[in-house]
């Protein structure tokens, strides 16, 4: 299992290297990709000192040898050059974090444990009322758009009831109303994994509660209760662990989609605005930022699959 | 204890049946293969059933919807604009009625703005505190209904002038409703610039009235009718431009539903082959192939449809189907779920008894694949190439919203809604709209997909 677990997680840095690799020279052979003139202008901007730095002006390879460098002995990503003028793009990207992980810890705190309650109240009364009534809300916010959700949040509860703030408020406000501000959001980040949860809690739970082991647990005199609480949900949460894990990852990546529309300065603001005004060092250190929590969810859910069910091995041969 | 001697007691056995002959009857009923199997138990899922005939609904609606209420999807007509949804049959019941709320109107300057008779409902009159920086002012204000339609529609007063065209009825088709004036004034209608030219050079205040959707082509056929008989009512309102919804929500449906079909195309082409090889071959093969799409599927969709945008807008083919392009970009890591549920179906198969007997036997690779294991993905393959669709649909709204894509005109849900959203706030129906198609379109989808894959789903063979 550590072998696997290695093994995997050296084939993820390498696919993540190649993967900025790859981006790095297809962004850097767009055109535009010089100093922009009026930090030229700017007083103690040292020409030289940039270029022996990050090598503009210098065939792509270099350029590309360079940022592996100072990627890896300095940690430096480059040096915003649209946003905000000569800091550094891993800041640019830091600054935004915070916003994002608040949002989206709130709405991983509040999915999660409705996703899970929800999900195990509808396995245990499968195809009763209720269970058709989670089931039904749980198809309709699996398929409705993110986009449409926060809209009709944005419509309904913010310009119609006048309850939470139309756009998302700026830093300096009160607290309340930063407050009343993250409902929305909260609401439309939440709703998706709410019902992705219910789903595969549901599925799990009647999968276990139809096996044999279970008939077992009940012929052998256990309750249904204890039956349920001690056999079905512990083996049917096991498979879940790795979506939590997922999810858990995921968060840091907020949702682009919804920033934007409720005007959240997070990390997808960040991106967005990094691809309208290409400004390449900030594109650069979001795409790895990305790149690498989709490569880190990927390989925790597949180890931990391999812990739960070793049974499971990906990759082996004919 | 004796022991009975069978060979000795003859009479002990007799022949039955010595009259016929028997045989193994063939069955009556008729087999019942794997898709027939599969289609029957489809249908006793009425959810996804039903999914199925909205989708056929919305499919037909997308291809004659265009069509349907005689709007023409290029027509541009500013005084149309951002009006609200009107049904003239749905009127009767209340609903899609045309009036538009406006909250906080002046009540001083009420009578000016609006014609009283197209005011349907008005609420008390009430104090708003407004404040512009320092400078706080209280006015009074009401919250009225209006009938936009009559509001908009209403004949106007307008001073022209002569030895010239009539200059702000460009764009909109007006009707002069002074005959006598019309007859001494305009002297001809000219129709490619569809206006009227007047003769001599003093200046009248003539009377004008909206003439109708239908202008250019009532006066050609020399029609006399009254103006409000003509008023267009636009069943999903209009855009900024005046443009009719309905038609051009169904041309976004068509739109979609065409991205989501090319995708669908290539990924399942592209999907099975990759997925095939990975998971038969397995090894150095698998780790090779699964790297390069683990590397392919690391890229995020923004990032890929930005560099292809980048890269590929000012091809010439692009350039006048910019749709592919967005089809490309979604193709790009879209296939890779096809190909690793198939690679599933491979690695769970491929050990199989039966295959290794068929191995024995001499089967040759090309054989085992597509007469042994493959078959055994059709199922997963159907049900991800109509899962497929939603999620292209959705990913292009995506892109759409965030103005990443083309910038063609691209008559899509995803660049109705995104246009939509700026005036959420004053015309919701621009939102409403394509929000309750695209949302019909991911649900039956959903529904439909799941269907088929819990009737193609071999494991619940038996079940109920």
């Amino acid at each position: 299992m550590l072998r696997y677990s290695i093994k995997r997680i050296m084939l993820a840095s390498v696919t993540l290297f190649v993967i900025l690799s790859l981006t790095f020279i297809l962004v850097k052979y767009l055109p535009a990709n010089t100093i922009p003139i009026d930090l030229l202008m700017e007083e103690g901007f040292d020409v030289d000192e940039w270029e022996k730095l990050y090598g503009f002006n210098q065939p792509v390879w270099e350029q590309y040898v360079l940022w592996v460098r100072n990627v890896f002995t300095r940690w430096d990503w480059g040096v915003s050059m649209q946003m905000r003028r000569g800091v550094g793009a891993f800041e640019v990207l830091m600054t935004n974090m915070p916003t994002t992980i608040r949002l989206n810890l709130i709405a991983f705190f509040i999915s999660m444990p409705l996703g899970f309650a929800l999900g195990i109240l509808a396995a245990l009364r499968k195809n009763k009322p209720l269970d058709h009534v989670i089931s039904f809300f749980v198809m309709l916010f699996i398929s409705i758009p993110s986009f449409v959700i926060v809209t009709l949040l944005m419509y309904y509860l913010g310009y119609k009831l006048g309850l939470f703030p139309i756009q998302y408020p700026p830093s300096n406000v009160s607290v309340e109303l930063m407050y009343r501000g993250m409902v929305i959001p909260v609401l439309a980040l939440s709703f998706g994994p709410i019902a992705g949860l219910t789903r595969y809690t549901r599925a799990e739970l009647t999968e276990v509660l139809t096996s044999e082991f279970l008939l077992l647990a009940r012929t052998k005199g256990l309750n249904k209760r204890q039956s349920v609480l001690r056999h079905a949900l512990r083996n049917s949460m096991v498979p879940l662990v790795g979506i939590v894990i997922g999810n858990l990852v995921g968060i840091i990546g907020g949702s682009v989609i919804i920033e934007r529309i409720y005007g959240v300065v997070g990390v997808g603001e960040v991106f967005l605005k990094a691809l309208e005004t290409f400004d390449y060092n900030v594109i650069m250190v979001t795409l790895a930022f990305y790149t690498s929590i989709g490569l880190i969810a990927t390989l925790l859910v597949d180890i931990s699959y391999g812990i739960v069910d070793p049974r499971i091995r990906m990759g082996a041969r004919k | 204890m004796s022991v009975h001697n069978y060979d000795s007691d003859k009479e002990l056995f007799r022949f039955t049946r010595t009259d016929e002959r028997i045989f193994d009857t063939q069955f009556e009923t008729k087999p019942i293969g794997y898709f027939k199997d599969a289609i029957s138990r489809f249908r006793k899922n009425k959810a996804s059933v039903f999914a199925f005939f909205i989708l056929l609904i919305i499919i037909t609606l997308s291809i004659v919807g265009p069509n349907l209420n005689g709007f023409d999807i290029k027509y541009i007509d500013s005084s149309l604009s951002y009006l609200p949804p009107k049904s003239n049959t749905l009127a009767k019941v209340g609903i899609m009625t045309g009036y538009k709320t406006y909250p906080g109107v002046p009540y001083a300057t009420l009578e000016r703005r609006y014609d009283l008779s197209s005011i349907i409902w008005m609420s008390e009159p009430y104090e708003q505190v407004s404040i512009s920086g320092s400078k706080e002012t209280i006015r009074t204000v009401v919250d009225i209904v209006l009938d936009e339609y009559q509001e908009r529609f209403k004949p106007q007063e307008l001073y022209i002038s002569g030895g010239a065209a009539l200059a702000n009825m460009q764009s909109s088709p007006y009707y002069i409703t002074h005959e006598l004036l019309k007859e001494e004034i305009f002297t001809r209608f000219n129709p490619a610039t569809q206006q009227w030219i007047i003769r001599d050079t003093s200046t009248y205040l003539v009377t004008v009235s909206y003439l109708g959707y239908y202008y250019a082509d009532l006066v050609e056929r020399g029609y006399s009718f009254t103006n409000t008989d003509q008023n267009p009512s636009f069943w999903f309102g209009t855009d900024g431009s005046g443009q009719d919804l309905f038609t051009h929500v169904w041309t976004g449906a068509r739109t979609s539903l065409l991205i989501g079909f090319y995708v669908m195309i290539v990924t399942v082409s592209v999907g099975v082959v990759w997925g095939s090889i990975s998971g038969y071959y397995g090894g150095t093969v698998d780790l090779l192939m699964e790297r390069f799409t683990e590397i392919l599927n690391g890229v995020p969709w923004l990032v890929a449809m930005t560099l292809i945008k980048l890269y590929f807008e000012d091809v010439p083919f692009f350039k006048t189907n910019p749709i592919f392009l967005i089809a490309l970009a979604l193709v790009i890591t879209s296939w890779i779920g096809t190909s690793r549920s198939v690679r599933a179906q491979f690695y769970r198969y491929k050990g199989r008894e039966y295959v290794l007997a068929s191995r024995t036997l001499g089967a040759p690779d090309r054989r085992l694949i597509f007469k042994h294991i493959l078959p055994n993905a059709i199922g997963p393959i159907i049900t991800a190439s109509v899962l497929i669709v939603p999620s292209a649909i959705f990913t292009e709204s995506a892109i759409a919203f965030l103005n990443l894509g083309p910038s063609g005109t691209i008559i899509s849900i995803g660049t109705l809604l995104s246009n939509g959203q700026s005036v959420l706030l004053s015309s919701p129906h621009m939102v409403l709209f394509p929000a309750i198609i695209i949302s019909l379109l991911m649900i039956s989808f959903n529904l439909f997909g799941n269907g088929l894959r819990d009737a193609f789903n071999p494991s619940l063979r038996g079940v109920e």
